[in-house]
C-alpha cells in the first residue's frame, strides 16, 4: 500500500472471511439455495433477512440519521460523522444488494420490480425507497469523492443537488425503515406475540436511529484509533445525549404496547425465547439507557464506545428476535441458520469493513487532528481535509 | 362473474387420492421419491411440493383407531396475503376466484410463502433455477367453463365445485340436514376473511391438522392500514423537511459560513 496502515493480519482474516463467502455463493448458484441455507417452505426467510437484510439497513440507518441532524435540524456541530456516516450506509446499503442478489431465488427477475405496481406490498415500498435511497447516497458520497479529485464539473454539479437529494433521501429513509417492521406484520400467525405488533413500524424506525448513531460512535473510536487522530469524545457525548432521548421513547413504547396488548404471558418461564426477551430489552436498551444517562461516563470514550456496542447488540437481538428467533410456523418443518447463511452474510461484512478500511485512507472522510504526541503520524489522506474545510 | 368456490367434505373422502393423480395429470406433474416419516399424519408424501398441488392427509382418530382424512390445497382466499405480499404482481386474483401465479414475474423472494396463513405456496429449495409452486384451481379449466380436475374425478363427491354463494349454502345445508355428522363449521367462511375453498369435517379441524386460531379479519387489511400512509406522510416529510433545510441553510449563509459538507 502506497500510503496509509500497512494490511494486517486483521486484514488477511478480512479477506479469508469475504472468499469463504464467495465460494458459499459459487455453491449456491450451482446447486440452489437448499445446498447452503436451512431456510425452507416454513421457514422462508430466516437469517438472511433477519441479519443480511432488516439489520444491515438498519445499521446503514447512519447517514440518514446524521444528515437529519446536520443539514435538516442544523446541528452543525456534528459536521465530522457526515463522511463517515455517509461512507457506511452506501457500503451498509450496496452490501445489502449483494445479499438479495444471493437471497433472492430469481434474482436475474429483480428488474421486474421497478415495471409493476405493487403499492398493496410493503416489500415493494423497501425495494422502491431502498434503490432511491442507494442513489442518494452515491450523489452524497460523490461529492467527497469528487472534492478531493478536484473534479470541477461534477463538484459543482453534485454540490447543487446535494441540499434537494438530502432532503429526499432523508424522507425515503424514513419511509423505508418503518417499511421494514410493515413487511412483518402481515404474518401475525406466525411470529411471537411479544415481538408482532402494529406498531412494528414505529419501533423499527426508532432502533434505526439508535443503529444509526451507535454505529457513528463505534467507527469514530476505532477509525481514530487505527488512524492515531483525536477522537472528538465531546460529539460523541452529544450522541449519547440523544440516545438517551431515543431510547427512553422506545422503552416507552416497546414496553407499553406489550402491556397493552397483554402479551405478557410467561414472561417469567424459563426458556430460551423469553431470556432473548429479557437480554434484549434490559441489557440491549435498558442498561445503555442508564450508562448514556451518567454525565460522567458520557465524558469517556471508552464507556461511550461500550455503551453504543451494546445498544447496536440490543438493536440487532430485536431484530433477530422478531424475524428469526421469534418466527414459529406449527409445521412440520424447523429452521436453525446454517454455516452457509452465517458465512454469506458475514462475508459480504467483511468485504464492507476492508471497502471502508481502504476508502478511509483515501478519502478525506475523517478530518480530526493527528493525535499529538504520535510517534509516528500516518500519512493519510486525512491531512488534505483541513484544506477543504477551511 | 361469479365466483367460484370448492367444497371439500371430509366426511365423504375415503382417501382414495383421485384428486392427487387428476391434478397431476392436468398439470403435467410429476412423482416423488418419498420415505415413509413418523408424525402427525400417515400421507405420503408429507406436504404440499413442486409435485402435489393437492394432498390427502392421513389422521388416526386417537381412541376409536379409525382414520379421518382432509385435504391441503391452495384455498384460494377471498383477500389473499400472498397477492398483497407480492412486490412484482406474479401473484393475483382472478373474477372467477382463483389465485393465479405467473412464474415469469417471480424474484424468488418468497414473501408469498412468509404470508400465507395456510403454509400452502412452495418455493423449489433444491434447484438454481427456482420456482413457485401451488394449486391453480385449474384456472385453464375454468377459463373453458371446466370444473377444477380434481372436483371432476372424485367418486364419492367429497368434492363440489360451482357459484361461491351456492357452495356456501350447500355446505351450510349438509351441516343442518345432518348435525350428528359434521362439527359445525364451514372451514373457509370467515377464516381470514373467507376463502373460495370450503372444507367440511366430522372430526374438529385441529384433528386434521388445520390451521387453527386465524382471524375473521383478512390478513392484507393488517399491512394496508399502514401502507395507506405511505404517501401522505412521505410527501408531509418530504415539505417539513425541505423547509427545514432551507432554512438552515439560509441562517448558514448570512453567518458567512462556507458550506461544505
Amino acid at each position: 500500500m502506497p500510503d496509509g496502515r500497512p494490511f494486517g493480519s486483521l486484514g488477511w482474516a478480512l479477506v479469508t472471511v469475504a472468499l469463504i463467502g464467495a465460494g458459499y455463493t459459487l455453491v449456491r448458484f450451482a446447486f440452489g439455495i437448499g445446498a447452503i441455507a436451512n431456510i425452507n417452505n416454513a421457514y422462508p426467510w430466516g437469517w438472511w433477512v433477519g441479519f443480511g437484510v432488516l439489520s444491515f439497513i438498519a445499521f446503514g440507518g447512519c447517514g440518514f440519521t446524521i444528515a437529519l441532524l446536520v443539514d435538516i435540524f442544523g446541528l452543525h456541530r456534528f459536521q465530522p460523522f457526515v463522511r463517515p456516516a455517509i461512507t457506511m450506509g452506501l457500503l451498509l446499503y450496496l452490501g445489502y444488494v449483494v445479499i438479495l442478489m444471493i437471497e433472492l431465488g430469481r434474482p436475474w427477475m429483480g428488474w421486474i420490480i421497478f415495471f409493476s405496481w405493487s403499492p398493496t406490498s410493503a416489500l415493494f415500498e423497501v425495494a422502491w425507497c431502498a434503490t432511491l435511497y442507494t442513489t442518494v447516497l452515491m450523489i452524497e458520497f460523490g461529492k467527497v469523492a469528487a472534492n478531493h479529485h478536484q473534479w470541477r464539473r461534477v463538484a459543482r454539479l453534485l454540490g447543487v443537488i446535494y441540499l434537494p437529494a438530502v432532503v429526499v433521501g432523508v424522507s425515503l429513509s424514513h419511509i423505508h425503515q418503518s417499511s421494514l417492521g410493515t413487511l412483518l406484520t402481515i404474518i401475525p400467525l406466525k411470529i411471537d406475540p411479544r415481538w408482532w405488533s402494529e406498531i412494528l413500524p414505529f419501533t423499527f424506525l426508532l432502533t434505526a436511529y439508535m443503529a444509526g448513531l451507535s454505529l457513528v460512535t463505534i467507527e469514530h473510536v476505532l477509525v481514530t484509533r487505527w488512524l492515531r487522530l483525536t477522537p472528538r469524545v465531546e460529539l460523541l457525548g452529544s450522541l449519547a445525549r440523544i440516545q438517551v432521548w431515543l431510547i427512553a421513547i422506545y422503552l416507552v413504547l416497546r414496553v407499553g404496547d406489550l402491556l397493552y396488548r397483554g402479551a405478557t404471558d410467561g414472561l417469567f418461564r424459563f426458556e430460551w425465547l423469553t431470556m432473548s426477551l429479557w437480554a434484549e430489552l434490559v441489557l440491549g436498551f435498558l442498561v445503555p439507557l442508564a450508562l448514556f444517562a451518567i454525565p460522567d461516563l458520557r465524558s469517556r470514550m471508552w464507556p461511550l464506545f461500550a455503551t453504543s456496542c451494546l445498544l447496536a447488540l440490543g438493536v440487532l437481538l430485536t431484530r433477530l428476535n422478531t424475524a428469526v428467533f421469534g418466527v414459529e410456523v406449527r409445521h412440520f418443518e424447523s429452521y436453525v441458520p446454517s454455516l452457509g447463511e452465517f458465512a454469506t452474510t458475514s462475508g459480504v461484512l467483511a468485504g464492507i469493513v476492508l471497502v471502508y478500511g481502504f476508502l478511509v485512507q483515501r478519502l478525506p472522510i475523517h478530518s480530526e487532528e493527528p493525535l499529538a504526541g504520535a510517534a509516528d503520524p500516518q500519512p493519510v489522506a486525512t491531512s488534505r481535509v483541513s484544506e477543504s474545510y477551511s | 362473474m361469479a365466483q367460484k368456490a370448492m367444497i371439500q367434505d371430509n366426511t365423504r373422502c375415503i382417501g382414495c387420492r383421485a384428486c392427487m393423480i387428476a391434478c397431476k395429470e392436468w398439470n403435467d406433474l410429476g412423482a416423488d421419491e418419498t420415505d415413509f416419516f413418523a408424525g402427525d399424519g400417515y400421507q405420503n408424501p408429507r406436504d404440499l411440493d413442486a409435485n402435489n398441488y393437492t394432498l390427502i392427509t392421513y389422521s388416526e382418530k386417537p381412541e376409536e383407531a379409525e382414520w379421518v382424512f382432509g385435504r391441503l390445497l391452495c384455498m384460494h382466499c377471498v383477500e389473499p396475503a400472498c397477492v398483497s405480499a407480492c412486490p412484482t404482481g406474479a401473484l393475483s386474483k382472478s373474477d372467477l376466484g382463483s389465485v393465479d401465479l405467473n412464474k415469469w414475474r417471480c424474484i424468488g423472494c418468497r414473501y408469498c410463502v412468509q404470508a400465507c396463513p395456510f403454509v400452502v405456496p412452495k418455493f423449489d429449495f433444491g434447484t438454481p433455477l427456482p420456482e413457485i409452486h401451488k394449486c391453480t384451481f385449474c384456472a385453464d379449466r375454468l377459463a373453458a367453463d371446466l370444473a377444477p380436475a380434481c372436483a371432476t374425478v372424485c367418486p364419492t363427491h367429497a368434492i363440489d365445485f360451482g357459484d361461491r354463494d351456492e357452495m356456501l349454502a350447500e355446505a351450510k345445508r349438509r351441516i343442518a340436514d345432518a348435525p350428528g355428522s359434521y362439527v359445525p363449521h364451514v372451514y373457509g367462511e370467515e377464516e381470514v376473511g373467507g376463502t373460495n375453498v370450503f372444507h367440511l369435517s366430522s372430526v374438529p379441524f385441529e384433528k386434521l391438522g388445520y390451521e387453527m386460531g386465524l382471524p375473521k379479519e383478512p390478513l392484507p387489511n393488517l399491512t394496508h392500514k399502514i401502507l395507506r400512509f405511505v404517501p401522505s406522510v412521505f410527501f408531509t416529510l418530504l415539505s417539513v423537511f425541505g423547509v427545514m433545510a432551507w432554512i438552515v441553510r439560509r441562517r448558514m449563509t448570512r453567518m458567512g459560513i462556507a458550506e461544505d459538507h
